[in-house]
């Protein structure tokens, strides 16, 4: 066993004998849909947490004070649970961003104090990841019975990542998603702005990879390192992304992520990632052509 | 698919336009031939609450 496996399993166990007293629930008002019930199902959240012996103080993600502020506030207050309610990007802004000196940075990430998650997004991938439920209150009734991990992250020019990065389509999708479509459909927003993109006659351009292999495992097809140009690549820390798990290798446990490489985004090809995905539960995509 | 702890990315060469990169599902930087992302894996960074799995 590594010293930072050791360091990481004593971290689990101190958390996992102490019984959460003081935690700060950090929701973002404006993520999801039935955002007007979002300040009802907090407070029906917190009274949960408060009769289970939890106190718990509320901290409201303004545009002036994001989640990673809030996160880093919590932290310097001696909160012994960071709690988020808000969508996978919520979530992604209360990790924070390391500092250039390798120490602790604001937000949860780099610190001991353990991060809770309450679905209160659009995908809500990692609460699905988790198997939590995709209700606020009843995902909060869970919490009690949760326990702390130590897991690694992904990190994209210096900024975190929990579940999922990618390049090309799948970003150009996210971008031309509207926000009052997104509001109105939820998922279906995507779904809607997937088709116009790839009904679209503008090709984004081409990414160019290269990929280094996990210590010991080469990869796919052989080697140590892999290169190539594809029109979309995905990197997957949770097995689903689309809701459907379709990265089965993917896990957050693991140290390491998954790179899937779809040279061309096209209807045809994804009607076939589609018939490969049903023929074979995923384990066959690859750098596809 | 690719097990990996390290990924660069960059538009392909002879490419015109800005390709973009996501975290999280959100939008967080563009790529040129010349701007490179590059993806790493952290390990124990950080405490995450999770499900006790059966």
């Amino acid at each position: 066993m590594t010293k930072k496996r050791e360091d990481a399993s004593e971290v689990e166990q101190r958390n996992q004998t102490r019984r959460w007293r003081r935690a700060t629930l950090i929701y973002n008002p404006r993520a999801g849909r039935k955002q007007q019930r979002r300040a009802e199902q907090i407070s029906e959240a917190k009274r949960f947490l408060e009769q289970a012996g939890v106190e718990i103080r509320v901290a409201k993600i303004t545009p002036d004070h994001g989640g990673a502020a809030l996160a880093s506030e919590a932290v310097a207050q001696g909160a012994e649970l960071v709690i988020v309610c808000g969508g996978d990007g919520t979530i992604n802004h209360c990790l924070g961003n390391q500092r250039r000196d390798g120490l602790a940075g604001t937000g949860v990430a780099g610190n001991e104090v353990p991060l809770a998650i309450l679905p209160g997004g659009t995908a809500n991938i990692l609460a699905r990841e988790l198997g939590l439920p995709l209700d606020i209150v009843e995902a909060a009734k869970r919490i009690p019975r949760c326990r702390p991990r130590r897991i690694a992250l992904g990190r994209a020019n210096g900024r975190y990542f929990i579940s999922v990065a990618g390049a090309g389509f799948d970003a150009r999708v996210i971008a031309a998603v509207e926000a009052d479509e997104k509001k109105m459909l939820g998922m279906g927003s995507y779904v809607m702005t997937t088709l116009r993109e790839l009904l679209s006659k503008e090709r984004g351009p081409r990414v160019r990879y290269r990929v280094e292999a996990t210590d010991g495992e080469g990869v796919t097809g052989g080697g140590e390192a892999a290169e190539g140009t594809a029109e979309l690549v995905i990197v997957e820390r949770a097995g689903n992304y689309w809701t459907l798990r379709e990265f089965p290798e993917a896990d957050l446990f693991d140290d390491r992520f998954h790179v899937y490489c779809f040279e061309r985004a096209s209807v045809v090809h994804f009607l076939r990632y589609g018939w490969t995905l049903v023929a074979g539960g995923g384990a066959g995509i690859r750098c596809s052509g | 698919m690719m097990a990996a702890r390290r990924l660069e990315l960059a538009t392909a060469a002879g490419e015109t336009g800005v390709a973009r990169y996501q975290v999280d599902g959100e939008v967080a930087g563009e790529l040129t031939d010349d701007a490179l992302c590059r993806m790493e894996i952290v390990p124990d960074a950080l405490t995450l609450l999770a499900p006790v799995r059966e």
